[in-house]
């Protein structure tokens, strides 16, 4: 354990020399960012090996400009799932959750200036999330999953003359280029989000866990500190159900989140989100420690104090992209290795269910391609297991209301106490003969069987077959 | 031993999606507001230092939470150690006013306060700035309401123009302010019967 926590350390002292340690470090480090990203840029473009591509996306800058990217996510995912149908029109049935879908659509794209674009991103978003639903009604939306599609569509969409151009003008363009948003949008949400579009967020708590052992393999000290072994991680919710484009919001083409959405496409690993949010934990380990010292008088208890103080470090974290590309480095770097101890973590901790992204994803070079059966047999294995934990969590929630109501119903409290000392007081002085004489007669059938057995077998068999 | 430490105010606000949970924490925090503020995911917080009893001055901890009912099982977290629970409903949504009790009820099976009956909530009908003709939601049906859920104050506002806010947060900083020295009391009591029984044992001691 003291070797990991070691070895991160010196990682990152030594992060300046391994930057280089990738797959462009044949462009020598003197030549500025611009230049090599125009020359990265350029071997991106004469790609046509998928396999390069993977390599390409996985390293620094990513896919570097949104025109280049569309084209690599869509080759990419396209060798992830195999969809039999292409986008299906027809179907008219409304989803549940459209009311919710609604809500969210509308105050989407706040970062967005120009109105009328925000309106067109607006309205693409909501045909493409309610067409995702109401072609896989099964799956649930959830509160963040608008996040992620208006990533997507950023990508096809963050020029806004031609987006509104193309609003008014070839309608076969802008349809073919939908198809496309669609498929993608598609692809990502069934293989990567399966874990959170279950009718419970108990995958997704599970995940957050993960975070949790592995700070406690990485930096023991840092879990206890954290007290890790009392809190739950909720702290992490809205970066892991968003894959962090809740808070980094894709501003420009440089923004740091098409990075980390490459590196998880290129990877084809649902691993890349926690992986970042513990190397983001461990990277401000002291920032964290000193903040949660300074908040000690200001919270009153633990989950509390662990929250605001992380929620306090992300958000001076997120206006400092620079700080983001550096964690972005140390997870590429330690990414094998990390691989192995999340492995090792999710085969110790059995807490994450069978058909989750994190088992179907992550696995190297045995790469899967997966049909539109094998996702369907995986999300019904997972909406059985969900909704079996569901229903015992809300057994457990019944009990627990039934409890709350006889305990703070002082008058029931009080009628059943009576009850009980009635009973007790009757069965004491009123019955008492019959109940000892019931209690000895009966002792024999629903007491002590096999002690009768075992003194007198013959007559216990005997008083049996009478 | 309660007076030294700085005294904190944990509000919770609690009610359905986009009736504006969160616009009303900033109103009354930054004073600010924004037609853009993106959906809460998790539980989000804001501080703002108030004055109590003329010149004294306590910390209230605001938690904005998130609507979508999938996101409750986090709640028992940020729950716990609430001195105020602030239930939103939007005057233009029926729904989101029929669902005031069950969130109350969400609340108090999950916060696990020391005495649920006097534990103080407060009720908020926001968006009272649209039109007449989109409100769904009377005033009287409103009043009728927190009467029935035990005389629960109410407040009819608008974060986006700035209506009420004040005056509701006020009330909330009043019941929590009350609620925490409640809980001060109690945990005072329990510490004096703990010390009571004590001597009550040597007594006995004594006697013998």
């Amino acid at each position: 354990m003291g070797s990991t926590s070691d070895s991160y350390s010196s990682s990152q002292e030594t992060l300046a020399t391994l930057e280089s340690n990738t797959i462009y470090d044949f462009i020598p480090s003197y030549i500025n960012l611009g230049f090599q990203k125009e020359l990265k840029l350029k071997i991106i473009r004469d790609t046509t090996n998928p396999v390069v591509l993977e390599i390409l996306g996985s390293e620094k800058f990513g896919f570097i400009e949104n025109k280049v990217r569309s084209k690599c996510w869509h080759c990419l995912l396209s060798r992830q799932l195999r969809l039999e149908n292409s986008r299906n029109n027809d179907v008219l049935i409304d989803h549940p959750d459209e009311n919710q879908i609604n809500l969210d659509v509308k105050r989407s794209f706040s970062f967005v200036e120009n109105t009328k674009h925000r309106d067109f991103l607006k309205d693409l978003l909501s045909r493409i999330i309610i067409g995702i639903f109401r072609k896989h009604p099964k799956l649930r939306y959830y509160q963040g999953y608008h996040d992620i599609v208006s990533l997507f569509i950023l990508v096809w969409h963050s020029n806004e003359e031609v987006d509104l151009s193309l609003s008014t003008m070839i309608l076969s363009a802008v349809d073919a280029q939908f198809d496309t948003v669609f498929e993608c949008v598609e692809i990502f949400t069934l293989v990567y989000l399966r874990d959170f579009m279950m009718n419970s967020l108990d995958f997704p708590i599970d995940q957050l866990k993960l975070i949790s052992h592995l700070i406690k393999e990485k930096d023991p000290d840092l879990y206890h500190s954290m007290k890790l072994d009392k809190i739950s991680p909720f702290f992490a919710i809205s970066s892991i159900l968003t894959f962090f484009s809740h808070d980094l919001k894709p501003t420009n083409e440089n923004s740091i989140i098409w990075e980390i959405f490459d590196l998880i496409i290129s990877k084809n690993s649902s691993f890349i989100p926690i992986l970042i949010f513990t190397n983001f934990i461990l990277m401000q380990k002291q920032k964290l420690i000193d903040q949660i010292n300074l908040n000690t008088e200001n919270f009153d208890n633990e989950t509390d104090l662990i929250h605001a103080s992380i929620q306090q470090i992300l958000l001076t974290s997120i206006s400092n992209e620079n700080f983001f590309f550096k964690i972005m480095t140390i997870t590429r770097l330690n990414y094998n290795r990390d691989v192995k101890l999340l492995s090792k973590v999710l085969f110790d901790s059995r807490i994450i269910n069978c058909g989750s992204p994190l088992l179907t994803t992550a696995k190297g070079n045995n790469k899967t391609l997966f049909d539109t059966k094998d996702i369907d047999n995986l999300i019904d294995k997972q909406i059985k297991i969900n909704g079996t934990r569901k229903n015992i969590r809300q057994t457990n929630t019944r009990f627990n209301i039934v409890l709350y109501h006889v305990i703070n119903n002082k008058h029931l409290l009080v009628k059943l106490s009576i009850l009980v000392g009635l009973l007790a007081i009757i069965s004491k002085f009123s019955n008492r003969n019959l109940i000892w004489e019931t209690y000895h007669k009966t002792k024999k059938v629903w007491l002590d069987p096999l002690h009768c057995l075992l003194h007198n077998p013959t007559s216990y068999l005997y008083s049996n077959n009478n | 031993m309660s007076s030294k430490k700085k005294t904190i105010l944990k509000v919770i606000i609690l009610g359905d999606s986009g009736v504006g949970k969160t616009s009303l924490m900033h109103r009354y925090v930054n004073d600010k507001y924004s037609q853009q503020y993106k959906a809460t995911i998790g539980a989000d917080f804001l501080t703002k230092e108030i004055n109590v009893d003329g010149d004294r001055t306590a910390t209230m901890q605001v938690w904005d939470t998130a609507g979508q009912e999938r996101f409750q099982s986090l709640g028992v977290a940020f729950y716990r150690g609430a001195d105020c629970c602030v239930l939103v409903y939007d005057v233009t949504n029926t729904k989101s006013f029929e669902n005031i009790k069950s969130w109350r009820d969400e609340f108090l099976v999950h916060a696990n306060v020391s005495s649920p009956e006097s534990f103080p909530f407060v009720i908020l009908g926001n968006k009272i700035d649209i039109e007449e003709t989109k409100k769904v939601i009377s005033v009287k049906s409103a009043q009728d309401l927190a009467k029935s859920l035990g005389n629960i104050p109410l407040f009819l506002t608008s974060a986006k123009s700035s209506i009420n806010v004040d005056p509701a947060f006020e009330e909330i900083a009043r019941s929590a302010l009350q609620q925490n020295q409640n809980d001060a009391d109690a945990f005072e009591e329990d510490f004096n019967d703990a010390i009571n029984i004590q001597l009550d044992g040597e007594a006995d001691s004594c006697a013998c």
